[in-house]
């Protein structure tokens, strides 16, 4: 609107005298906009029509079989020009030489094509961002069929420059990512006697990827770069990137060789012992290299681009034209088990396993992860006291304990350093090492102790089959953050000293609930409650938000909140249950910044919940009538918190673009009735208004954190056999067809102001699509 | 016995495969790598001589023509309003300092292992390394404590020393005499282990043999010792 004004030369017209001092002609455009109602969730989402197709053949006899499998997907996204698709072969053959050893050898294929838009800068082209901030009166296209231009997308700086429409972007601009992976697995098994076998297998797997991603002369992404990349010249300020497209092209190419080797031993003694033996090897390998390259002026229909010439050597380092990397990995592992059982009943196992990586900078002791663990089951079933409870088919009780070792990797005991090339006098450049850090010759393992206790039962039958675990982990000697004296040199290095506890129960219940001739109904649920504490963890000496110490791994603070005060801010509640403004709560000065210690600014600050669920798991129902079966698959998540973004910003709010409806609900001196505060400007309450604006204070506030539970129906799935006899007149073995819903919908916890309870965390997230499948197989 | 030799072999011949260095990452031993630490260390030297000429009357300071960047990073400064400054006025370094004595210290405990170095171009950064911690204390004291010549120095705390590398260590404040004596001591022996009179171009910023000297003429001027600082300087 202020635009429409300012064309019209009205502006002070304006400001002195309203809506009548303006010209009937700018009145006329104004009351033309309220017309406009562009729907940009229309426009930029569609609903998709996907396809997968599968074949496999197989077949063989004694001496060998075969596997043939080839497949075809292809995914189109719910925004135009997102496309996905993949096509994978598989090819497994089996030998049997002779009576001991076994050979097969498999291959598996695979080559998916990747198609987006491009993302650059401000992530407008990500539709979710732009149907929220657009302007309903504003239309992509204009009556001749031309581009519109969305000038109030833009805040300040650089962009304020660059043209933007979102379709025009889609046009010109795109991002394809193919990769080809080829895969072949070589395996073999000995069987010595029945007691003893030996197998091995050898695995090469190739990985190929490029990514190509480009900037049309004519788009937003290519403006943008133009605007980033401005020199002065002797003759004027323009951009030192040659006019035309950019072209940005990544080639990944992975190699990774792993060989595995397996012996196997078990017998028994008079029936009466039991004895279970394995031990193995594994070695991998992995190579990854990457090369990218970079072309300005670049022209799509012709290939061709034109050189650049940088006006300076560090503007050449900043806008590379082409770079590689490559990493090498290695990994050498070693594991045994055992289990002894007597009677059938009693059960004592142990295992050990020592995992091995090329972990730069450690002492060679710490190279190997090792893990222990004992084992006890007792299986109550069998007991000669149980044979009469019927009921009861299977009772065991099971416990273990396990001790496991990690090493961090990016503490080192020894000074590690990266290369990197500076400049002290200008025009010689040299290369320098950068240390990372204060060394830590005390660095030793992070210790995981774990307890776990269990039983199983199946009562009537295997009607109901009950699944009980309840564990306890204990993690001592973790790497966290001790602050050091400045004369050191460093501000805080890393020991360990941190340690946290996780614990909870975990429950399978299984039910058969109906068992007739033609009808059954089976429900499955899963039932896990976690919680966790971090005993020890310290924050740096500066850090205004707490540490976690006391508190679950997903801690989330924020600041009490009591309503508005008599101006439309927001007050802030003590711990004696005094109400203060955020000037008087934090004892803010001028300038917005506190005056209290870093330590009472932590303690500002009230814990609220954590991001990780209390419970969660799933709830599945199976229903068979004769050939009918209807299978609804459900999965929850409770007591989660999860912190939103503000509806609207009060004291950095853009007239220029659209935004929440919650902006309507703002305190006003007529509408005092709401929690919502009132747009703030820099004139009143300075310190504050700073505190606003610049320090983000408002996503602190304890309305913006909320409670995230919710059961979601994941699949609805109704499948039809089709009869046998119409299927042999066909010459088919069998074929079934099935009609699913994918989340369908969800009962959550108020999530108002988003499209889905999972998304919460982030507005401009894509929601989990609904979606209904059909499918068709057959076997011949 | 097979079996545990068998075992052994293997044992190392995996030490070996994983014995990867990984692409851009480093532990300095060679000659060059520690070379390239010392030019890092040069790199990180923080320019706090310069910050105080805004106290003095070298420069001044005129709201109407001064940008607001400037008069936000340099008001409180220029008119040495250290009780209540603002909160966007540049700060003078203190762990910066430190930083760079952790990396000289690092080369003089380790100097003698460097490999792939001759002998001159290894006692040439032991020298380096002995100049950088001077004059980083040297820094340090003008800076943040009494002037020698304005105070009894044996007995005015100063600043902690750091003559090693190990931040364990639990330092306390040294006094104004034993911080001279120090940078003196270092000077000295850097003096012994100097050997390159002239870099080249774009090098030149690296001490040589002469600035032993010139560093210990300005030592003892700020000492207030002239005869010494004349002898140093001619």
């Amino acid at each position: 609107m202020a635009q429409i004004i300012s064309g019209y030369g009205r502006t002070d017209a304006y400001k002195a005298g309203g809506w009548n001092a303006l010209s009937s002609d700018a009145q006329n455009d104004i009351n033309h906009l309220r017309t406009i109602n562009t729907d940009w969730n229309d426009i930029l989402f569609r609903n998709v029509f996907n396809q997968e197709y599968n074949v496999s053949l197989s077949g063989g006899n004694d001496k060998a079989t075969y596997y043939t499998a080839v497949g075809y997907y292809v995914e189109q996204g719910n925004v135009e020009s997102v496309k996905n698709d993949r096509l994978n072969m598989t090819l497994k053959t089996d030998y049997r030489i002779n009576s001991k050893l076994k050979v097969g050898a498999s291959l598996f294929t695979n080559r998916r094509k990747q198609q987006s838009y491009l993302t650059y800068g401000n992530g407008f082209t990500n539709p979710v961002y732009y149907s929220r901030l657009a302007n309903p009166y504003l239309t992509p296209f204009d009556a001749e069929g031309n581009y519109v231009y969305d000038t109030n997308i833009q805040h300040s700086g650089n962009d304020n420059q660059a043209d933007f429409n979102i379709f025009e972007e889609r046009r010109n601009t795109s991002n394809i990512n193919t990769t080809t992976s080829i895969m072949s697995i070589f395996d073999a098994e000995f069987k010595w006697n029945e007691h003893f076998k030996v197998t091995s297998q050898f695995g090469l797997q190739w990985d190929e990827g490029n990514l190509e991603q480009y900037a049309g002369n004519d788009s937003y992404a290519m403006r943008i770069q133009k605007a980033e990349t401005q020199y002065s010249y002797s003759d004027g300020k323009r951009s030192f990137l040659p006019d035309g497209g950019s072209n940005k092209i990544t080639d990944t190419h992975s190699t990774q060789w792993t060989w595995k080797a397996m012996a196997e031993y078990d017998n028994s003694f008079k029936n009466i012992h039991e004895l279970e033996l394995m031990a193995g090897t594994e070695i991998r390998h992995n190579e990854d290299k990457s090369l990218y390259s970079a072309v300005y002026g670049y022209d799509r229909k012709s290939l061709t681009s034109t050189p650049v010439i940088f006006p300076s050597d560090d503007l050449g380092r900043t806008y590379p034209l082409h770079t590689e990397s490559y990493t090498e990995n290695a990994y050498v592992s070693w594991f045994a088990t055992g289990s002894y059982t007597l009677h059938h009943r009693y059960t004592l196992g142990g295992s050990i396993r020592f995992d091995g990586s090329d972990i730069f900078g450690v002492a060679k002791k710490y190279r190997y992860l090792p893990l222990y663990s004992v084992s006890g089951l007792w299986r109550v079933s069998d007991e000669p006291f149980m044979k009469n409870v019927t009921a009861i088919d299977n009772l065991g009780i099971r416990a273990s304990y396990g001790l496991q070792g990690n090493i961090d990797k990016n503490t080192y005991p020894f000074l590690v350093g990266t290369y990197k090339k500076i400049t002290i006098l200008p025009g010689y450049s040299e290369e320098a090492i950068y240390p990372s850090g204060a060394p830590n010759p005390d660095l030793r393992w992070e210790k995981t102790q774990s307890v776990n206790v269990g039983a199983d039962i199946s009562l009537w039958d295997n009607a109901i089959t009950l699944n009980v675990d309840y564990y306890y982990r204990k993690g001592t000697d973790l790497i966290g953050t001790r602050m050091l004296p400045l004369e050191t040199g460093y501000a805080s290095t890393t020991i360990n000293w941190a340690s946290m506890t996780n614990k909870g129960t975990e429950v399978a219940l299984t039910t058969r609930n109906v068992h007739t001739k033609n009808f059954t109904w089976f429900t499955n649920l899963n039932f896990g409650y976690n919680a966790n504490k971090v005993l020890r963890e310290t924050v740096e000496e500066n850090a205004t938000y707490p540490s976690r110490e006391g508190y679950p791994v997903g801690a989330l603070f924020a600041y009490k909140t009591a309503g508005l005060d008599a101006d439309g801010y927001p007050l802030f509640l003590t711990k004696d249950g005094e109400k203060l403004s955020a000037t008087d709560y934090l004892k803010l000065n001028s300038a917005g910044a506190s005056t209290l210690s870093a330590e009472e600014q932590r303690a500002q600050y009230v814990y609220i919940g954590s991001t990780d669920p209390k419970v969660s798991g799933g709830f599945t129902n199976t229903f068979k009538y004769k050939q009918l079966t209807l299978s609804v698959n459900c999965i929850y998540n409770f007591g989660m918190y999860v912190r939103t973004t503000p509806s609207y910003s009060p004291a950095n709010y853009d007239r220029g673009m659209n935004t929440n409806e919650d902006i309507l609900d703002r305190w006003t001196p007529e509408h005092t009735n709401t929690i919502m505060p009132k747009l703030m400007n820099s004139s009143e309450r300075p310190g504050e208004y700073i505190r606003y604006s610049e320090f983000g204070l408002l996503n602190y506030l304890d309305i913006w954190v909320k409670k995230q539970n919710y059961f979601r129906f994941e699949s609805i799935r109704l499948g039809y056999d089709l009869p046998e006899k119409w299927m042999k007149r066909l010459g088919v073995k069998s074929a079934s067809v099935s009609l699913e819903g994918r989340n369908l919908w969800v009962i959550a916890s108020n999530y108002h102001n988003f499209l889905d309870p999972e998304t919460m965390g982030n507005p401009y997230a894509t929601p989990i699509p609904k979606s209904f499948i059909f499918g068709l197989n057959v076997n011949f | 016995m097979t079996f545990a030799l068998a075992a052994l072999m293997s044992f190392t011949a995996c030490n070996d495969f994983l014995d990867i260095q990984p692409v851009g990452k480093v532990i300095p031993q060679t000659g060059t790598e520690y070379r390239s630490l010392l030019t890092y260390a040069y790199s990180i030297v923080p320019t706090d001589r310069g910050l105080t000429t805004f106290r003095s009357d070298e420069l001044i300071l005129d709201k109407a023509t001064a940008t607001s960047t400037d008069l936000d990073s340099y008001l409180d400064i220029w008119r040495w309003q250290d009780d209540n400054p603002d909160e966007s006025t540049t700060s003078f370094n203190w762990r910066s300092f430190y930083e760079v004595s952790y990396v000289a210290n690092t080369i003089l405990e380790t100097y003698t292992t460097m490999t792939d170095a001759t002998e001159a171009e290894r006692s040439q950064m032991a020298g380096e390394a002995y100049m950088l911690r001077a004059y980083m204390h040297f820094v340090l004291v003008n800076l943040n404590a009494e002037p020698y010549t304005h105070c009894d120095p044996d007995t005015t705390k100063a600043l902690p020393l750091k003559l090693n590398s190990d931040v364990n260590a639990v330092l306390s404040r040294n006094t104004v005499a034993e911080v001279y004596a120090s940078i003196l001591s270092d000077i000295d022996q850097a003096e012994k282990l100097l050997n390159v009179d002239k870099w080249d171009a774009g090098e030149n910023y690296r001490f040589n043999t002469i600035s032993a000297e010139a560093l210990r003429a300005r030592v003892y001027l700020y000492m207030g010792d002239w005869a010494k600082a004349y002898a140093s300087a001619v």
